[in-house]
C-alpha cells in the first residue's frame, strides 16, 4: 500500500504579524531588555512590525492593536507580555473586535516565565525572550482560524427517574417553562417516598411530601410522564440528545437538550448476606419493613398522634423491647458489603426509635459505632431520642439467636470492652443504601462513568457535584450517593438550574479547539477511540476499507488531543494544538545551543499553571528551560519528544497533573503514563539516552517543586556535558 | 363576597390529620351556617383532578384550604390551581397537631363572612405585577460564586456584593479539599475568574447591602461600595506598591501569621487582582502614589452607595469560625501552639506564612499533632449542633500533616467520626491505615509545659478507660462553624427569620429548605446551617433553579 499523504492544514493568505512587546511597568523592562526583543521579532519572518508598549493589556495598549489591524492590514497579533492564563481571553476578545479571528493571536511568555525567574540573569533572560518570542510567531504562522462551534438546543429535558428529586427537577424546569419527559421505570411515580411513612426532617408523612408533586407535575402542560419505562438508548451530545424510551405498548424516541438522571438508590439487602445470618430469623425486620409496621399500627388508631397503645407485630402479638443494628451493608470491608457511609441510617434509627418510646411505651436499644447527624436540628433530634429513653451503645453485635418468640442477643461494648445480653422480641437491621439496580445498565446507556461504590460520577466532587463527565447529563439525588430526602430535593432543583443554564439558550457556543481526524491517512486502528476520555470518537465503516475510519463527534469534544498523541501517523489532531504549529515551536526552540536546553511541554491546567506559580512567586531557576503549552500531557505525541531529540536537545520533559484525579479531561495524564515506557524503549534503540527524558507531575500550586525539578535538570545536564 | 362562589375544603387523611379533629371543624362550621366539604386524599392526582375540573365547572373565585398549609401541599398544588383557574383566591391554613380546631374554624368563619370581592381582585393583580428579572446574591464565597454563574447562564442579571477585597471566601483560604485532597484554590480559582469575566455578573467589592425595601419581585436594595483607595480600572495588579510601602500590618486574609504592607494585594489569586490599601494603618507617605506607573493609587477615596431593584435576593453570607478564645479549658490564646484548623491550613499551604513548612511557633518540625474534635460544636455551654465538616477536614488534615512529617505521631480526640459523605468514610479509614490514632474521648483540658513550652493534652480514653497525658507540638482545635451577621437593614414588616442557634431558618425543612419566610428571599450555603463545600455548591445550583422558577411565575 503506498503511503498516504496527510493533508497539510494551509494557514490561509499572506502572514502579517504585528509583534507587541510589553513593559508592564518595570515588571519585564526592568529584566529583559524590551527595545532588543523588539528589534529582534521585527526581523523575524511573518513579522511586519513590532512595537512596545507600557501596558498592552490597558485601554490604550489594545486600542493600538485594533488600529494597527485596520491601517496597517496585520492579520496576527503576537502580544510577548505575561501568561495567556491571565490575559489570552483579554486580547482575543481585543482582536474580534478589531476583526480578526480570536485565534490569530498568541501570547509569548516573558514575565511569569522569564523576567520573574531570571532577574539576577538579565543577559539571557533577554536571549530567551527573544526565543520565546520567536516560538510564538512560528506557532502563529502556523495558525489557521478557528471557529466557535454553534450547536443548536433541542429545548426539551428527559428526566431518568421519578421519584422525590425527578419530580422535583422536573416540576422546576416545566416552571421556569421548558417541556420535560419524566421516565420512571415503575407504574407509579414518586419513588421511595410513596414506599416509607414519615420524613425525619419534619416529621411529616412523605406522602404529603410527594403527593402534591406528583399532582403539580402530571397536571402540568409542559410535562409528558413516561411510566413503566425504560431509556433503552442515547445519541447525540449536549444540546442534541436523542433519547430511545420503550414501554409495554410503544418505543419513542425523545430529543432533548440534556438529560436529568435521578435513579435514585435502593436499600442493603441484608438476608442471605453471610455477613448477617440473623437476617432471616422470626421477628428480625429491616427499617424500611418497621417503616410499614408503624405505618399499619398508626393506620389502625386513625392517624391519631396523642393515644398510646402497644406495637403490634404482624402475627398481632404485642412487641415491647426493641433493638436496633446500626451500619447494616454500610462501613463494612469486604465484597458482600459496602465501605461507605450510607448517611441516613442513623437518622432513621433516631426517627424510628423515637416513635417506639414514645408512642408505644416501647424499651430500645441501638448498637452503633458513631451516630452520625449531620444537620443544625438533628443533634436535638438525637437528644430527643435520649431523653425518650432510647438507650445508644457503642457496641459490636456479637451473636444473635431466636428464643422461642423472643431474640437473645450477644453484643460486645466497645467502651471499657464489656459483654453485654440482651432479650428483645424484635430486632431491627438499619439498612444502608445501594446504587439502584439498574444503574449499571443505564451507565452503558448513557456512557456515564460510576465511581467505586457503584453510585453515578459526578465530574467533581467539590465544584460540579451534579455534573457528569458527558456534557449535558446531569446527576440529582441519591443516584450520586447517599442522600437524605432535603438533600435529593435540594440537587433535583440543582439538576434543573444546571439544564436551565443549556435549555435557556437558543444555541450553544463551544470553542474551536477540537480534534480532527484526516481520513486519507488513518489507518484504522482504533487507537484514538479507546484512549479519548470522553469516548466521543466512533469507528465508521467506510466501503473499501476493512478497518473503518475514526470519527470525532465535534460537538462533545473537549480539546484535550489525546488522540493526536496516541495517533501512529498523525492521522488524528487537535486545531488549535495542531501538529506542524509544535514542530514548528520545537524547531525554533532548539535552533540555538539544543544541546544546553531543556525542552519542557507542560499542561495548561495544572504545570503551566505550576510553572505560572514559581514565577508570581519569583522562585529562580535556569533560563535553559523552554516550555510549550499543550492543553493536556495526554496530547504530546512520541514525534514531538523524537524530533527534539533529533535537534539535539540536551533534555525533555513532559509536565502534566498528578494521577490519578487532577487532570482536566479525566485521565489524558494516566493515556501519557501509559506511553512513557514506550517512548524511552524507543529513544534507547535509537540511540538517545533515555534518561534525558522526564516525566513529572506538577499542580497548580507547586511553584517550589517546580523550580526544583528544573533546577535538578539542568544540574544533570552539565554534569552530563 | 359572592357566598355561592366562596367554597371551603377540609383535607382528611387517615395517617397524618386527626379524623376528630377535622369533623370536629365541620361541625362548628355548621352551626355558623357554613357549608364545607371534607376530602380525602385532598392532594392525590385523582380526586385532586376532579377537584379541578368541578372547580372550572362551577367558576369558583375564592377557596379556603385546610390541610397539609402552603409548606407542604400548597406550593405545589397552589401553582396548579392558579394555572388551570388564573382569577381564583386560594388561602391555605395549615391542620397539625398542635393546632387548635376552634381557631382554626374562626379564622375561616372571619374569611366567609368578610371578605369582599374586590379584595380578591387586589390579590390578582399585585400577583400579576411584573417582577424585576435581575436577582442579588450577597456572599462571594465558592456558594455565592456558583449560584451566580448559574444564574447568570440562565440568562438572568446578577449583582454580586463581595464585602472583602475577593472573591473566594473560605474555600479560597483552604490548602487542600475533601476527600480528594485537591488544591482548593487551584480549583476555585479559575471559577472566580468566570464570575469576575462572565458578561451578566456584576461584581462590587468590597461592598455591603445596607438597606433592603420593597416587595416580592421588586426589592429596593442600598449597597455601600467601601472604597478600596485605588482605582480598580487603572490598577494592574503589579504589585509595586507593595514593594515601597514602608508599613508593616499582619494579613487578615492569613489570620494574622504573616506581614503584609498596608497597601497590598490580599492574596496571589484574589479576584479581582487588584491592590487595596488598609487605611486604617496608612500613614499617607504617599510613596505608592509617585511609584504607581498607573496613578491607580487614590488616597481619598469615598464609600459609594448605589441603589439597585432587583426581583429576588439569594443569601450567602456563609458562617464564621467558631472563636475558641472562650473555651479557656484549651488555652486558645495564651498557649502558642494550640491553634485552629483554619490556621493549620493556612499552615500547610504553599502560599501560606511559612510557605507550607509545618513547625510549631518555636521554629521547630511539628511531629507530634494532635486534633480535638467538637469545639465548639455539639456542647451545651456553646453550641447544641454539630458542625459536620470538621470530623472529615481534621481527617484530610491528619494526611496532609503526614505528608509534611513522614514519620509524625498524629492523633484525633474524637465523640463521634462522622464520616457521611461520598468518599469520606474511604478517607477516615485510608487515615487509619497511614497510621493515624483516633481516641474516643474529648480532652478535658489542655496545659502548657513550663520547660519545653509543648502543649500537653489530658483526657480520658472511652474504649481502654483509662486517663492519659499527651505532650504534642502542635494541638490543632476542630472549631465548629457559627452564624456571622449579615448587617442589613430589612426595611419590610419582617426580615429574613433566625432559628434559635442564629443561622438563617428555612421556610420547611424539606421541601423548602433554600427558602426563607420571606417570598423572594434564598439562602445557600452555611449562612442556614454548617455544611461542606459539595453540598453548599449543590444549594448553589439549587436556588439557582428556584429563583429562576420564581421569576418566571409571571407567566402563569
Amino acid at each position: 500500500m503506498a503511503k498516504r499523504k496527510k493533508r497539510k492544514l494551509e494557514p490561509p493568505g499572506e502572514v502579517k504579524i504585528g509583534v507587541y512587546v510589553c513593559h508592564c511597568g518595570h515588571n519585564i523592562a526592568s529584566v529583559v531588555d524590551v527595545e532588543r526583543v523588539r528589534e529582534y521579532a521585527s526581523r523575524l519572518p511573518g513579522v511586519v512590525f513590532a512595537r512596545t508598549n507600557m501596558f498592552c493589556c490597558a485601554e490604550p495598549g489594545q486600542a493600538e492593536i485594533q488600529e494597527d489591524i485596520s491601517r496597517e492590514g496585520i492579520n496576527r497579533v503576537l502580544v510577548a507580555a505575561c501568561s495567556p492564563r491571565l490575559h489570552e481571553t483579554t486580547f482575543r476578545n481585543a482582536v474580534k473586535a478589531g476583526g480578526l479571528n480570536p485565534h490569530f493571536v498568541e501570547m509569548a511568555n516573558i514575565r511569569e516565565h522569564c523576567s520573574w525567574v531570571h532577574w539576577q540573569e538579565r543577559e539571557r533572560a533577554t536571549e530567551k525572550a527573544c526565543e520565546l518570542v520567536a516560538m510564538g510567531v512560528a506557532k502563529l504562522r502556523n495558525a489557521f482560524p478557528l471557529e466557535d462551534r454553534r450547536v443548536p438546543v433541542t429545548r426539551r429535558a428527559v428526566v431518568i427517574g421519578g421519584g422525590v428529586s425527578g419530580l422535583k427537577a422536573a416540576f422546576e424546569l416545566a416552571n421556569m417553562g421548558h417541556p420535560v419527559t419524566l421516565v420512571e421505570k415503575e407504574s407509579q411515580l414518586g419513588g421511595k417516598a410513596v414506599e416509607l411513612w414519615q420524613n425525619f426532617d419534619n416529621g411529616q408523612p412523605l406522602r404529603c411530601l410527594v403527593e402534591p408533586m406528583i399532582t403539580a407535575v402530571s397536571l402540568n402542560p409542559r410535562t409528558r410522564i413516561l411510566t413503566s419505562s425504560k431509556v433503552l438508548n442515547l445519541k447525540g451530545f449536549i444540546g442534541n440528545f436523542e433519547v430511545e424510551i420503550r414501554n409495554e405498548k410503544q418505543s419513542i424516541v425523545e430529543k432533548a437538550g440534556c438529560i436529568i438522571v435521578a435513579t435514585g438508590y435502593d436499600f442493603f439487602p441484608p438476608r442471605g448476606n453471610p455477613r448477617y445470618p440473623y437476617a432471616s430469623l422470626k421477628r428480625v425486620l429491616t427499617t424500611p419493613e418497621l417503616e410499614s409496621l408503624i405505618r399499619d399500627n398508626f393506620e389502625q388508631r386513625d392517624g391519631a398522634y396523642n393515644e398510646s397503645g402497644s406495637l403490634r407485630y404482624s402475627d398481632g402479638s404485642k412487641i415491647k423491647t426493641v433493638a436496633f443494628a446500626q451500619c447494616v451493608g454500610s462501613r463494612e470491608s469486604g465484597d458482600s458489603c459496602n465501605r461507605y457511609c450510607s448517611r441516613v441510617c442513623c437518622l432513621v434509627t433516631i426517627k424510628q426509635s423515637t416513635i417506639l418510646a414514645k408512642h408505644f411505651g416501647c424499651n430500645v436499644v441501638v448498637f452503633h459505632r458513631d451516630i452520625r447527624v449531620l444537620q443544625k436540628w438533628h443533634e436535638d433530634m438525637y437528644q430527643e431520642a435520649r431523653r425518650a429513653g432510647v438507650v445508644f451503645i457503642r457496641a459490636q453485635l456479637g451473636d444473635v439467636r431466636q428464643d422461642g418468640d423472643s431474640l437473645f442477643i450477644i453484643a460486645k461494648n466497645e467502651v471499657e470492652n464489656g459483654r453485654l445480653e440482651y432479650h428483645v422480641d424484635m430486632m431491627v437491621l438499619s439498612v444502608g443504601m445501594v446504587p439502584a439496580r439498574d444503574s449499571l445498565e443505564l451507565k452503558d446507556v448513557l456512557k456515564i462513568p460510576l465511581s467505586d461504590d457503584g453510585f453515578f460520577l459526578e465530574s467533581h466532587p467539590k465544584l460540579h457535584p451534579l455534573e457528569t463527565s458527558m456534557d449535558g447529563i446531569f446527576l440529582a439525588g441519591a443516584c450520586q450517593g447517599p442522600k437524605d430526602f432535603r438533600e435529593s430535593i435540594v440537587t433535583g432543583s440543582g439538576a434543573a438550574a444546571k439544564a436551565q443554564c443549556i435549555l435557556s439558550k437558543e444555541e450553544l457556543l463551544l470553542d474551536g479547539l477540537v480534534a480532527s481526524i484526516d481520513t486519507e491517512t488513518c489507518i484504522g486502528c482504533g487507537l484514538c477511540a479507546r484512549e479519548c476520555p470522553y469516548g466521543v470518537i466512533e469507528m465508521v465503516k467506510v466501503e473499501e476499507e476493512v478497518k473503518g475510519k475514526a470519527r470525532v463527534i465535534t460537538a462533545a469534544c473537549k480539546g484535550c488531543g489525546v488522540c493526536a498523541g496516541v495517533c501512529p501517523t498523525g492521522a488524528a489532531d487537535t486545531l488549535g494544538f495542531h501538529e506542524e504549529s509544535i514542530m514548528a515551536q520545537i524547531e525554533v526552540a532548539l535552533e540555538k545551543n539544543a544541546g544546553e536546553k531543556i525542552l519542557a511541554f507542560c499542561c495548561n491546567w495544572c504545570s503551566y499553571a505550576g510553572a505560572d506559580f514559581a514565577g508570581v512567586s519569583r522562585l529562580e531557576y535556569p533560563p535553559s528551560l523552554r516550555i510549550i503549552r499543550v492543553m493536556c500531557s495526554g496530547r504530546v505525541n512520541e514525534r514531538f519528544i523524537l524530533k527534539a531529540f533529533e535537534l539535539g536537545a540536551g533534555r525533555v520533559l513532559v509536565a502534566g497533573c498528578h494521577p490519578p484525579g487532577d487532570c482536566h479531561y479525566i485521565s489524558g495524564n494516566i493515556s501519557f503514563k501509559k506511553r512513557y515506557p514506550k517512548i524511552k524503549k524507543k529513544l534507547e534503540k535509537k540511540g538517545y539516552n533515555p534518561d534525558h527524558f522526564t516525566l513529572a507531575w506538577i499542580s497548580a500550586t507547586e511553584g517550589p517543586q517546580f523550580q526544583k525539578l528544573i533546577q535538578e535538570l539542568d544540574s544533570g545536564l552539565r554534569k552530563g556535558k | 363576597m359572592d357566598r355561592s362562589s366562596a367554597r371551603i375544603v377540609l383535607c382528611e387523611c387517615p395517617g397524618h390529620h386527626d379524623t376528630k379533629k377535622v369533623h370536629g371543624i365541620r361541625g362548628i362550621l355548621a352551626g355558623h351556617g357554613i357549608d364545607c366539604q371534607c376530602i380525602r386524599d385532598f392532594c392525590s392526582l385523582e380526586v385532586f383532578s376532579r377537584f379541578v375540573e368541578e372547580i372550572k365547572l362551577k367558576k369558583y373565585s375564592a377557596l379556603f384550604i385546610v390541610g397539609c398549609g402552603f409548606e407542604l401541599a400548597g406550593d405545589y398544588l397552589g401553582k396548579t390551581l392558579k394555572m388551570e383557574s388564573p382569577g381564583l383566591d386560594v388561602t391555605w391554613e395549615n391542620l397539625g397537631a398542635s393546632s387548635d380546631d376552634l381557631e382554626i374554624a374562626a379564622k375561616i368563619i372571619a374569611w366567609y363572612n368578610a371578605v369582599p370581592i374586590s379584595k380578591s381582585e387586589v390579590t390578582e393583580k399585585k400577583h400579576f405585577d411584573k417582577k424585576v428579572p435581575r436577582v442579588l446574591v450577597i456572599g462571594g464565597g465558592v456558594g455565592g460564586c456558583q449560584a451566580a454563574l448559574d444564574l447568570a447562564e440562565g440568562g438572568h442579571e446578577v449583582v454580586l456584593v463581595e464585602k472583602t477585597l475577593s472573591l473566594g471566601g473560605n474555600m479560597a483560604k483552604l490548602d487542600k479539599t475533601f476527600p480528594t485532597l485537591d488544591c482548593s484554590i487551584c480549583i476555585l480559582g479559575p471559577r472566580l475568574v468566570e464570575v469576575a469575566n462572565h458578561g451578566n455578573i456584576e461584581l462590587l467589592t468590597p461592598a455591603e447591602v445596607k438597606v433592603v425595601r420593597g416587595s416580592p419581585g421588586n426589592y429596593n436594595v442600598r449597597v455601600v461600595v467601601w472604597p478600596r483607595f485605588v482605582d480598580m480600572t487603572k490598577c494592574s495588579g503589579c504589585g509595586k506598591c507593595a514593594d515601597v510601602c514602608p508599613i508593616v500590618i499582619p494579613s487578615e486574609w492569613n489570620l494574622g501569621m504573616k506581614p503584609v504592607k498596608a497597601i497590598h494585594i490580599n492574596f496571589e489569586q484574589a479576584v479581582p487582582l487588584r491592590s487595596a490599601i488598609t487605611k486604617e494603618f496608612c500613614v499617607e507617605c504617599r510613596l505608592c502614589e509617585r511609584v504607581c506607573e498607573r496613578d491607580a493609587v487614590c488616597l481619598d477615596d469615598r464609600p459609594v452607595e448605589q441603589e439597585l431593584e432587583v426581583g429576588a435576593i439569594v443569601m450567602a453570607t456563609g458562617a464564621k469560625p467558631f472563636s475558641p478564645v472562650s473555651y479557656g479549658a484549651y488555652g486558645y490564646g495564651y498557649i502558642p501552639a494550640v491553634i485552629t484548623n483554619m490556621e493549620f491550613e493556612r499552615l500547610v499551604c504553599a502560599t501560606g506564612p511559612t510557605g507550607g513548612r509545618l513547625i510549631t511557633p518555636e521554629g521547630a518540625p511539628a511531629r507530634t499533632i494532635a486534633f480535638i474534635q467538637c469545639v465548639g460544636s455539639r456542647n451545651e455551654r456553646f453550641n447544641r449542633y454539630c458542625s459536620g465538616y470538621c470530623c472529615t477536614a481534621s481527617i484530610k488534615e491528619a494526611i496532609l500533616a503526614l505528608e509534611h512529617e513522614a514519620y509524625g505521631h498524629i492523633t484525633v480526640f474524637y465523640n463521634d467520626i462522622r464520616t457521611a459523605g461520598k468518599g469520606f468514610e474511604e478517607l477516615y479509614q485510608r487515615a487509619i491505615e497511614k497510621g493515624v490514632r483516633f481516641i474516643k474521648g474529648i480532652p478535658s483540658r489542655i496545659e502548657e509545659d513550663p520547660y519545653t513550652k509543648q502543649p500537653i493534652i489530658h483526657y480520658y480514653d472511652m474504649n481502654e478507660g483509662k486517663r492519659g497525658k499527651l505532650p504534642v507540638d502542635l494541638a490543632v482545635l476542630a472549631v465548629g462553624l457559627v452564624p456571622d451577621e449579615s448587617g442589613i437593614d430589612w426595611e419590610l414588616s419582617t426580615g429574613p427569620e433566625v432559628d434559635e442557634h442564629g443561622f438563617y431558618k428555612e421556610r420547611e425543612k424539606t421541601l423548602h429548605s433554600l427558602k426563607s419566610n420571606l417570598e423572594g428571599v434564598f439562602f445557600l450555603g452555611t449562612c442556614h446551617g454548617p455544611r461542606d463545600i459539595t453540598q453548599t455548591v449543590g444549594e448553589a445550583s439549587g436556588v439557582a433553579a428556584e429563583v429562576q422558577s420564581f421569576l418566571n411565575e409571571k407567566e402563569f
